[in-house]
């Protein structure tokens, strides 16, 4: 028979074998959407913190301060002067600015205190860098020696590498809340595989009376979970975006900072969702494959019980 | 070198107990040849429905041998298991319909198990559901179904598939005489076509229908005949 034939279009089309909404359907698909929910948002958190804390890596090796310390306040013009021109010598592409008597003071305030400086103190000289290169600090030391000038370099590869280390530590915590999540998802999934066994009991008997085999039942109970973890992930991951949306791009994103955090450009987002899919169709065969392994052990203890 | 025509099903000392209980089914040899049309009579509680269960592979003996379609069933794996059941139609006094399928799609259960397409089974299920007189109902639910309705529904289940061994418990105790003689001629016309029938019931005008082998069991032994059942 065709699948043109008229009087085949009359018979509805296939039911599932096992009700569509057992008793636990429900609460059980809002379980896994909130785990889906806080695994995405510890993924797009991580992910965030990471392309945040590259972002200021960057722009903190890029930028470079450098000390002259001044033989007295009255040699700042030349000393400074000379420390500029080894700079420019140097670095031809870099960007040099070099902060006044006032600006350098401003930066020892929070030391001294509000008091005036007094005027023969001799306040170290700072000049800026930006420079695509990392500053080759044992060249231009040497060469500010040469010049007789003290300095003292800092690249902040100090600050840079803290920063690096607090972010790594931030984006394993978030993949290990993912990993915790999953686990958690697995034993929702063989608890209620367990439970789904149980109170479709008749139906299973009437199954395997029918000889169906421990695959073909379990196959049901796959297809059925799979049909919750798509549920749940794709609902877990749309809230968790939206809320991600609503933070860095709400009326309170300037001042909490959410923004930069989001943030990423077209690519990075695009990386962000398609990672957000990606973990909606791994929470989908993290149910699929626990309650398939869980309908093949408790259906092998029964027949061993029986 | 084995039986060319082994019995279809043959049970040899089979006891069986509940847990530390006695036993509910003591030394009991029963043997169904091919082709054969055989009645399973005894009082209510003499283990009928439990003999029943082990023929159907729904429970394991607690000693002797069951050989099925010449297989030693304790040599077996589950899977070899499952194919064998595929072979057997079970009509249960409790019927064990799906309450969420259709009479349509519990009828045409054991082909979809089996991995039937559709298209292909769809014609014998139409037309046995017609035979039994399920055809206008074929799209309603079980719950929905009178007792009798229930009892054809579970029999063309059991019988969708032509099995080799068809075994009932009182498959005509919830229908009217007219469609008990009609489903009995459905158990004969497929017992005339080679599947052996083995029918568990109290009924004994069913009994007299047809010129058919009887076994009695009484307090978990078996024995041929009518025994003091037929004489009451």
């Amino acid at each position: 028979m065709s699948a043109s034939d008229p009087t085949l279009a009359l018979l509805p089309p296939p039911q599932s074998l096992l009700p569509a909404r057992p008793e636990q359907g429900r609460s059980l698909v809002l379980v896994l959407i909130i785990m889906a929910f806080l695994a995405s948002l510890a993924l797009l958190f991580s992910r965030g913190a990471d392309r945040l804390s590259e972002r200021w890596s960057a722009q903190l090796s890029q930028t470079s301060t450098v000390q002259i310390m001044l033989s007295s306040e009255y040699q700042r013009e030349p000393e400074m002067m000379r420390a500029i021109e080894v700079l420019r010598e140097t670095l031809p592409e870099a960007s040099i600015q070099s902060l006044s008597r006032a600006q350098s003071g401003a930066l020892i305030r929070p030391w001294l205190g509000g008091t005036a400086l007094p005027d023969d103190l001799p306040v170290p000289g700072v000049i800026q860098v930006e420079a695509q290169a990392k500053l080759p600090q044992e060249v231009l030391t040497r060469k500010f020696e040469e010049a007789g000038l003290v300095s003292v370099i800092d690249d902040h590869s100090r600050f840079s590498a803290d920063l690096k280390r607090t972010v790594g530590r931030l984006v394993l915590l978030g993949v290990g809340l993912v990993t915790f999540v999953g686990v958690a998802a697995t034993a929702v999934s063989i608890f209620a595989t367990r439970a789904s066994l149980a109170s479709q009991r008749d139906i299973i008997h009437v199954l395997v009376q029918a000889g169906a085999t421990d695959r073909f039942i379990a196959g049901l109970m796959v297809g059925q979970a799979a049909k919750r973890g798509l549920i749940g992930g794709l609902c877990g991951s749309g809230l968790a975006l939206v809320l991600w949306l609503i933070l860095s791009f709400g009326p309170a994103s300037g001042t909490v900072g959410w923004r930069s955090l989001a943030q990423g450009g077209l690519i990075d987002s695009g990386i962000d969702l398609l990672a957000l899919g990606l973990l909606s169709l791994a929470f989908c065969a993290v149910c699929a494959l626990s309650a398939g392994w869980a309908a093949l052990r408790q259906l092998a203890f029964e027949r061993r019980r029986a | 070198m084995s039986d060319p025509t082994p019995p279809t099903l043959k049970l040899e000392r089979i006891g069986l107990r509940y847990g530390r209980g006695q036993e509910v089914l003591s030394g009991v040899d029963l043997s169904l040849e091919p082709g054969s049309f055989t009645f399973l009579t005894g009082e209510s509680g003499a283990g009928k429905s439990t003999l029943l269960k082990l023929c159907y592979l729904n429970l394991k003996p607690s000693r002797g041998l069951i050989h099925l379609f010449g297989e030693d069933l304790s040599a077996l794996k589950p899977a070899q298991l499952q194919i064998l059941r595929r072979r057997i139609g079970v009509v249960l006094q409790d019927f064990r319909l799906i309450d969420h399928l259709s009479v349509w799609e519990n009828v045409a259960l054991p082909l979809r198990v089996a991995g039937m397409s559709r298209a292909d089974y769809r014609p014998d299920v139409d037309e046995l559901l017609n035979w039994v007189g399920l055809g206008h109902r074929m799209h309603a639910l079980p719950p929905t179904l009178s007792g009798g309705e229930k009892q054809r529904c579970a029999i063309a289940r059991a019988v969708i598939n032509k099995p080799d061994l068809l075994i009932a418990d009182e498959p005509t105790g919830n229908v009217d005489p007219d469609m008990g003689a009609r489903l009995l001629r459905l158990f004969s016309e497929m017992n005339r076509m080679g599947t052996t029938v083995l029918i568990a019931t109290h009924d004994l005008a069913l009994i007299d229908e047809i010129s058919a082998r009887t076994v009695h069991l009484s307090e978990g032994i078996i024995g041929e005949g009518l025994g003091p059942f037929g004489a009451s």
